[in-house]
């Protein structure tokens, strides 16, 4: 028997399938620019949320030390770092699912390091000025050489759900920090040496903080303990341990 | 885009083409029509050997099943060889000998050797100018060894084997109705393999030989797991045919449980390694036609995404699973904050990986346009029940066949290295 070669059928396939990928790439591609559009639009919201926050500030400080101001400035507050969490987590999930434009994304994600330190900052000068009883952490992580990382994000993202808007947190992703200068100089005057570190109320935490201690050290940077979860039971003592102990940490 | 993404979208790109191949294969080809015309008196003697061991049960209606053949009975020689047998199996045998005493139907008796040793044990008493074999687990439908005689009389002449469409005998357990798909799919795919000369398997259960080649060739191999398949192999090596002869039912009792299910795809697993490494020339050899350049790589390529589809089963969902309980555990295995918002489910269109999902949805929905030719061509109708067992027989069942595949490799590979 001659054996046959069915040629015109293995090019045919070939040509379909093709075809049907880059019907699927392009589909990707398109997606990915629509993605890449609203994480820079939701960035440029971000942007004129702050100035509007920045001008309220500076009306306050300089017009009046009235109460009244230093509420509207606290809710403006809430909803402009709330807005700021959710469109970074959706900025992540973006990114996750990117296959294309890296660059673009690296570059939305410098300015979202960007923001969230600024609002770190302006939280805690606000906190001052008007005396809100929140709790602010910076947490410092990498997705290329950290294990551990994920552990400390599950363990905050905890922390979030229970206290909402009372605990702020702003992650910094230190893998951009060769684009991004500002991370060097946070990062030398906490003399961050690993990952991950968390810094709250000014007190530096370096590998994974477990759920009490965690807990714990929230609790006892609010200024009215009534609202710290499942610490009713906790006696003073308890508490001045963990200052210690919160003390050596940073030292 | 990560490495993990490459090799997944190669995998998609592969199983894609083969998928869109066959759909070509079954648009372009008409199969041969068959003139029914040309009259038949079936004068062709046919042989039919049934290899036994233990099978005390279910010998007695296999013999039945042949006795009740649409066919001549002067022409029919009915071997059953008894392979060592310590049930009653022989008596059974016996006694439908003597209550059929109007057929040819004879036993011989070896001591233990393997099912490829009884047929050769029966292919030297055959006399037919074609033989099938019969397992004593499978039975035949009265017209079928009509049609098949029909089919070599009508078809080309460097035909050596006809294959049978291969059921499953009135599947009842889970297990069952599962292959009872498989096989169904299994004849539509075997039927255009058939068209581009690609058969690699003669199904043990009547396949229909020409006596006088098979014996040339050296009769069946003693030493193989999946004897079918090995001369399958050898058939297609020789560039003799191999053709499917539609509606030509047969069928045979598929495992019930897992574990028979388990042995019997070890048992074709390893042959079917053995056998494709013993024919490795074969592969991508142009002197063999399509079979060499198409279904060899398709089935070196079938161990690979077996490997690579336990890996990514691991990657995708057990490791997840391990993380989220791992994170439970962080927390405490308190849940309660985490609840709150459970029901706030935003589905973000663009969160998903557009290109994944689209090719994806294509190779499934070429997937189950070809279950459903399969379906019909096996002249099935599907039930609601079905519908209810292609789940998991589409998103399950290929992931435990590929477990047993990975298991069998690792097996191979310790074994061989205990015998250093």
């Amino acid at each position: 028997m001659e054996r046959k070669i069915s040629k015109e059928k293995y090019i045919l396939a070939a040509l379909l399938t093709l075809l049907i990928f880059s019907l699927g790439l392009t589909l990707g591609i398109l997606l990915d620019s629509v993605r890449l559009q609203k994480s820079e639009k939701l960035s440029k919201q971000q942007e004129i949320d702050y100035g509007s926050l920045q001008l309220q500030y500076l009306y306050l400080t300089t017009f009046s030390e009235n109460e009244d101001s230093c509420s509207v400035l606290k809710v403006a507050l809430d909803k402009s770092i709330k807005d700021l969490s959710v469109s970074l987590e959706k900025f992540d999930q973006y990114k996750h699912n990117s296959n294309f434009n890296k660059d673009e994304f690296n570059m939305v994600a410098r300015r979202y390091i960007l923001d969230n330190i600024k609002y770190w900052l302006f939280a805690q000068k606000s906190q001052q000025k008007c005396a809100i009883d929140l709790v602010t952490v910076l947490y410092f992580y990498s997705e290329n050489d950290c294990s551990i990382c994920p552990d400390q994000g599950v363990l905050l993202t905890y922390y979030k759900k229970i206290y909402g808007e009372k605990l702020l947190i702003f992650p910094i992703n230190a893998d951009l920090e060769e684009n991004e200068a500002m991370i060097t100089v946070i990062k030398s005057k906490y003399n961050i040496t690993q990952y991950p570190t968390i810094i709250i109320g000014n007190k530096k935490y370096e590998g994974v903080v477990k759920k009490q201690q965690l807990g714990k050290v929230i609790c006892n940077n609010f200024v009215n303990k009534d609202i710290c979860y499942n610490y009713k039971e906790d006696n003073e003592e308890d508490v001045k341990t963990i200052i210690n102990d919160s003390e050596v940490n940073n030292s | 885009m990560e490495f993990i993404n490459i090799i997944l979208l190669v995998i998609y790109f592969i199983s894609l083409y083969f998928t869109i191949f066959w759909i070509i294969v079954f648009i372009e080809d008409k199969p041969p029509s068959i003139s029914n015309n040309k009259k038949n008196l079936y004068s062709s003697s046919i042989s039919i050997i049934i290899p036994a061991y233990n099978e005390q049960e279910s010998i007695e209606k296999t013999l039945l099943s042949v006795l009740l053949l649409d066919y001549p009975k002067e022409n029919l020689q009915i071997i059953v060889v008894d392979d060592g047998s310590t049930d009653n199996t022989e008596q059974k045998v016996k006694e439908v000998i003597s209550a059929n005493s109007s057929y040819d139907i004879s036993l011989f008796q070896q001591k233990n050797k393997g099912k490829g040793a009884a047929l050769n044990a029966g292919l030297s008493k055959a006399t037919g100018e074609y033989f099938a074999c019969l397992d004593a687990d499978s039975f035949v439908h009265k017209d079928t060894l009509r049609k098949m005689v029909d089919f070599y009389a009508t078809a080309e002449q460097d035909i050596v084997i006809v294959t049978p469409t291969l059921k499953v005998a009135s599947p009842k357990r889970f297990w069952q109705k599962i292959q009872a798909i498989e096989y169904i799919i299994s004849i539509f795919i075997a039927k255009l393999m058939s068209k581009v000369d690609c058969l690699y398997v003669a199904p043990g259960p009547f396949s229909l030989y020409k006596t006088a080649i098979i014996k040339k060739l050296g009769g069946f191999d003693e030493n193989n797991l999946t004897e079918d398949q090995e001369i399958a192999y050898r058939v297609q090596k020789n560039n003799l045919k191999i053709k499917q002869c539609p509606a030509a039912d047969v069928y045979t009792t598929a495992p019930k449980t897992f574990s028979e299910l388990y042995a019997q795809r070890n048992r074709w697993f390893k042959g079917g390694l053995f056998n494709a490494l013993k024919y490795k020339n074969m592969l991508l050899n142009k002197s063999y036609g399509d079979f060499g350049i198409l279904q060899m790589s398709v089935n070196v390529m079938l161990f690979i995404f077996s490997i690579t589809t336990v890996s990514f089963f691991f990657y995708y969902t057990i490791t997840p699973l391990l993380r989220s309980f791992y994170n439970l555990y962080l927390v405490g295995f308190d849940i309660k904050p985490f609840l709150r918002d459970i029901f706030m489910i935003n589905l973000d269109l663009l969160s998903l990986d557009i290109t994944t999902m689209f090719i994806i949805n294509i190779a499934l929905l070429i997937t189950i346009f070809l279950i459903y030719l399969s379906y019909k061509n096996a002249e099935q109708q599907i039930t609601f029940f079905d519908l209810l067992y292609l789940i998991p027989y589409l998103f399950i069942y290929y992931i435990i066949l590929s477990f047993i595949a990975v298991v069998i490799v690792i097996e191979l590979f310790f074994g061989k290295k205990q015998k250093w």
